[in-house]
């Protein structure tokens, strides 16, 4: 018997794969990434639900329609990949990352055990050793979990463990308040894990950030004694390292040793700023000193740390990882039984099962495609890959200080551009007000795709100069 | 600065190459790049996809993860590694992973490969963009509330709000999250710390992420109940029922009740009607977790396994398990209507839920005293009439007056006449920011095959499990574990030559209870089949085989037979 009679994708599948494929090279990777088309066709939502099929029949289509669908799909969809795209914390496209992701949605499997999954298993080991080695967590352990939030997450919950086991048995109703110290530059998925695990949104106290938006640590310390003469617990510090809007780095040695002194949990939430750890030349902003001198032995001094590659190194999303320093927190705090999976009986080493160690049960395999893209581009690529960014960011900056329209814009001016920006489609871009500095709605842009260079940056401001000059 | 600009990136597409570019396209480092994918997507179908799912290929080569270490150069180096070793890598990867789309793949309650669903997949990697706003992802916000809505329609719930999670064990989460907001909507600003216990009910049976989602939601693994479940493995209602009254009489607010649809190991099916009415006269919300057992309410036949699911408040179904579509594909649902409530309605990441449902919320003769003004004026301001409610149990309930002193206020409005509130504000927040798009490829599964292709697909599954069965009734060697299973998961012993025809002692147990893990090596190491075991409560180590795989014959099922006997029979314990 012939295999391909065997195979139950039958000769048909395998050509509407392969149709599948070639459209994607086409439309979203060469078409997609072509500084002559727009990053989106835009239309409105309503306009949107008109032009394309939605709806779900009794009937099904053909392979034909289907490949009709994908063609709409990647036509109204936004090109993240496009040199002008500039919108989000992530952007660009990795091949060897995009590769190693259809690999993985191939193989379709978990990684909560080895039995399920035994290659992504191991390579997440693998990238978790290496990634606690970056950081100087001589004798820790972390875990890919789906997004930074749910990193944030499960930091809050170690740090609960950590400063009190019971409280996982006997839960917070009736026990003290414990207080959350976090920037108010922070990611708001603080206060978002504050409410689910408990703690509430009010128990969770802002800092003062100074003028770059980064913590200022004696106010820090302050508030932490306050909170202490209230009766109240200090539980933890949820410290950023690259906040969203302003991408600052808390000050991370002063932090620490506030954190130390008080001894409550610190938390580095790097999910955008994290990838510095691969340059040597950046990676002192994690500690938030200045590279006054060469570090020999680097190691960030927090309990835990969050970054997501898929944002500064362009990994496909969902792709982030949270580090502890202390090797057996994540799995106590959060192994319960299930015997249906990680029995006593196995025939292989059950340490490999690494499904204990999180809050879910089934798992993709993220920690995959990071390594496969570290493997490809080794240290230095990816050293480069980071200096790069900031290359063109420092750039950019010089070349805002020499134009003048670019200072201050009145608030409604920019919702206006960005409305003609969307409608063009040549470039995007995202802004929003900082209320906390008493800054009016700016632009940000973020500078994270491989394929931008020098003269797409020039380009953002005579574009946005281009759309906004006659308002 | 060591690095400048002009150095790029060495291997990925530079945009110094852009010299090699036609009308501005930038041809990833030119014809390379394009080589590079063309090979990877070579292997991908040669070796995962049509290999990997031939019956005469193995479904897994087994190695020891020590000596797998050794064997893939996991290894990150200083510089750059060349394409063809990465090509080589990607075959390695391949060929050890396990092929869960291989038909003789039963170990867990995913299976299969749909080329759909894989090229959705492929798209959406393609794409990489996040489900946050219609600003970032247009198409796929729009497809996310068609999917939605539909799956609301089929679980017959008239209103209804809901999200993709990354797995079921978050979309678990939600349903906790949402039902401790609408007892205690203080809990979002002040947290636990001045709220009375709260307590929440799922079956023995029930899924472990109920457990961690208690941990972490920070409720305490002490008030996590765990209700009985009869031989079949679903919950006992009147079990359920006593235990909330016992944990009431304890002081203890109950507010959450889990009620599985296809439990992980058994597959059973609680009764969801009747723990409904149950958890209406406790006025406690009920969630259905039928991340499993969703699928049957694709098909006539078997839908009337999840009847009362309507009556549910919330639910979790993945249709990466029975509907096959690639991981991760997990909704989260309530029936509780969304009220568009700020104008971006379109943006999914800041979701919120605003629920408009008249509540049943047992009121007080006396005055509520809450330790929040926030609460009090709420619930004053909705009070509005008095429901009696008759339940046997309830006499006992309210006989009871040894409650903690500080409890009294709260209790007292619990145990006696009741209100009926009208609550609002109630937010469904996703608790990602960026969520990775998991619609499109369910969604375009759906659009190929329709609702009645999804039928067959479903019929097929069941009828496959009832026919294996059956099968093992009559082979010689196996015991079935539950006679009649309701989903498609099939739990039997295999009894060996050596044990046969002998009384059923403690000691024959003990025995037959190694049989399981030895036949597995063997299978593993011969890489012909793959079904799990595991013990459950008394009984000893059995085979759970799942049937989630839609393009499964009678021959398969025939062949799962044959090999566990082929493997077992002279096995000596």
């Amino acid at each position: 018997m012939n295999v391909k009679d065997n195979t139950f994708v039958t000769p048909e599948g395998i050509e509407f794969l392969h149709k599948t494929h070639q459209m994607i090279i086409d439309d979203t990777l060469l078409k997609g990434t072509n500084i002559h088309h727009k990053t989106i066709d835009y239309k409105t939502p309503d306009q949107l639900q008109v032009a394309f099929d939605l709806s779900i029949d009794d009937k099904g289509l053909d392979y034909d329609r289907i490949l009709d669908m994908f063609s709409s799909t990647i036509k109204h969809s936004l090109n993240t990949a496009h040199p002008r795209f500039f919108g989000q914390l992530y952007s660009g496209r990795q091949l060897e990352s995009l590769t190693s992701s259809w690999v993985v949605e191939a193989l379709n499997t978990n990684v909560h055990t080895y039995e399920c999954g035994p290659v992504f298993t191991l390579t997440e080991n693998y990238v978790i050793k290496k990634l606690t080695e970056k950081l100087g967590f001589l004798d820790g352990d972390g875990i890919f979990l789906p997004g930074g939030t749910m990193c944030n997450f499960c930091a809050l919950h170690l740090a609960r463990f950590a400063y009190d086991n019971n409280l996982r048995e006997v839960g917070l109703c009736q026990s003290q308040k414990m207080i959350i110290f976090t920037s108010e530059a922070a990611h708001y998925s603080v206060k978002t894990g504050a409410s689910f695990l408990g703690f509430g949104t009010d128990n969770v106290i802002f800092v003062d950030t100074d003028d770059s938006g980064r913590m200022i640590p004696r106010d820090l310390d302050d508030k932490i004694r306050e909170t202490k003469e209230q009766g109240r617990v200090p539980l933890c510090v949820m410290a950023t390292a690259g906040t969203t809007v302003l991408g600052a780095y808390d000050p991370l040695e002063e932090l620490a040793s506030i954190c130390r002194n008080y001894n409550i949990w610190l938390h580095v939430d790097a999910s955008w700023g994290g990838s510095v750890i691969f340059s040597d030349v950046h990676k002192h902003l994690m500690r938030g000193v200045e590279n006054k001198y060469q570090i020999i032995s680097f190691n960030i001094r927090a309990d835990s740390v969050s970054i997501s590659f898929h944002k500064l190194l362009g990994v496909q999303l969902q792709c982030s990882a949270l580090m502890a320093k202390n090797k057996d927190v994540l799995r106590q705090s959060n192994a319960v039984d299930a015997s249906y999976l990680f029995h006593e009986e196995k025939h292989y080493d059950i340490s490999y099962d690494i499904g204990k160690k999180t809050m879910q049960c089934g798992r993709k395999a993220d920690g995959y495609k990071l390594w496969v893209l570290w493997k490809a581009k080794g240290n230095d690529g990816l050293e480069k890959m980071v200096n790069k960014y900031f290359d063109i960011a420092k750039y950019f900056t010089e070349r805002l200080a020499e134009r003048r329209e670019f200072k201050l814009v009145a608030p409604k001016v920019i919702p206006a551009i960005k409305r003609r920006m969307v409608e063009a489609g040549s470039l995007s871009i995202s802004f929003q007000p900082l209320e906390s500095k008493g800054y009016v709605n700016f632009f940000r842009i973020i500078l994270n795709n491989p394929l931008t260079t020098r003269r797409d940056v020039d380009l953002i401001l005579d574009e946005i100069d281009r759309l906004g000059n006659n308002l | 600065m060591s690095a400048n600009l002009s150095d790029g990136l060495q291997n990925g597409f530079s945009p110094d190459q852009r010299n090699g570019t036609k009308n501005g396209t930038i041809l990833y480092n030119g014809e390379k790049r394009a080589h590079f994918l063309k090979r990877v997507f070579q292997i991908i179908l040669e070796d995962g996809v049509e290999k990997g799912t031939d019956v005469n290929s193995k479904v897994v080569e087994f190695v020891h993860p020590e000596i797998l270490e050794k064997l893939i150069d996991l290894s990150i180096p200083e510089s750059v590694t060349p394409d063809d070793r990465l090509l080589e890598l990607c075959r390695e990867t391949i060929r050890y992973s396990v092929k869960t789309g291989h038909r003789r793949f039963f170990n867990q309650l995913y299976s299969g490969l749909d080329q759909y669903g894989l090229a959705g997949s492929w798209l959406t990697d393609t794409v990489n963009t996040s489900q946050y706003t219609y600003e970032v992802a247009p198409v796929f916000t729009l497809m996310e509330n068609v999917v939605l809505k539909h799956m609301a329609t089929l679980a017959g719930y008239q209103g209804f709000d809901g999200i993709f999670c990354p797995g079921g064990s978050i979309s678990n989460l939600y349903g906790i999250n949402l039902a401790r907001y609408r007892m205690f909507p203080e809990i979002k600003e002040e947290g636990m710390h001045a709220l009375p216990k709260m307590c929440l009910f799922t079956s023995k049976q029930g899924h472990y992420s109920i457990k961690k989602s208690t941990a972490l939601l920070g409720i305490g693994l002490k008030y996590m109940i765990e209700v009985d479940c009869d031989e079949t493995g679903q919950m006992d209602p009147v079990a359920l029922e006593k235990a909330i009254v016992k944990a009431e009489c304890e002081g203890l607010t109950p507010f959450f009740v889990n009620a599985t649809a296809g439990t992980t190991v058994s597959g059973a099916y609680d009764p969801l009607e009747t723990i409904a009415d149950v958890c209406k006269r406790h006025n406690i919300w009920m969630h259905v977790d039928c991340c499993w057992g969703g699928g049957a309410l694709l098909s006539r036949k078997y839908r009337h396994l999840l009847k009362g699911i309507e009556l549910s408040d919330s639910m979790s179904w993945n249709p990466h398990k029975m509907m096959g579509a690639p991981l991760q594909c997990c909704a989260f649902l309530t029936k509780h209507e969304q009220d568009k409530c700020y104008d971006v309605s379109y943006d999914t990441g800041d979701k919120v839920i605003i629920i408009n449902r008249l509540y049943i919320l047992h009121g007080s003769r006396k005055k509520i005293t809450r330790k929040t003004d926030k609460t009090k004026a709420k619930l004053d301001k909705r009070s509005s009439l008095v429901i009696p409610e008759k339940s046997p149990l309830r006499n006992c309930v309210l006989d009871h007056t040894s409650l903690p002193p500080e409890f009294e206020s709260r209790r007292g409005h619990i145990f006696e006449g009741r209100f009926i509130f009208d609550f609002a504000s109630l937010p469904l927040e996703a608790i990602q920011c960026g969520r990775k798009v998991d619609v499109f490829k369910i969604w375009l599964m759906w659009k190929a095959k329709g609702d009645l292709g999804f039928e067959q697909l479903m019929d097929n599954i069941f009828d496959n499990s009832r026919y294996l069965v059956e099968h093992l009734k009559i082979t010689e060697g196996f015991k079935l574990v539950f006679r009649k299973p309701q989903c498609t998961n099939v739990c039997f012993w295999y009894i060996p030559i050596c044990l046969r025809d002998q009384e059923e002692t403690p000691d024959w147990w003990a025995k037959l209870g190694k049989v399981a893990p030895l036949i597995k090596e063997k299978m593993v190491l011969k890489g012909s089949l793959l079904v799990g075991y595991q013990p459950l409560d008394h009984r000893v180590n059995f085979f759970r085989m799942v049937i989630s795989n839609a393009e499964t014959t009678k021959e398969d099922m025939e062949f799962a037979i044959a090999e566990i006997d082929r493997l077992g029979r002279d096995i000596v314990v």
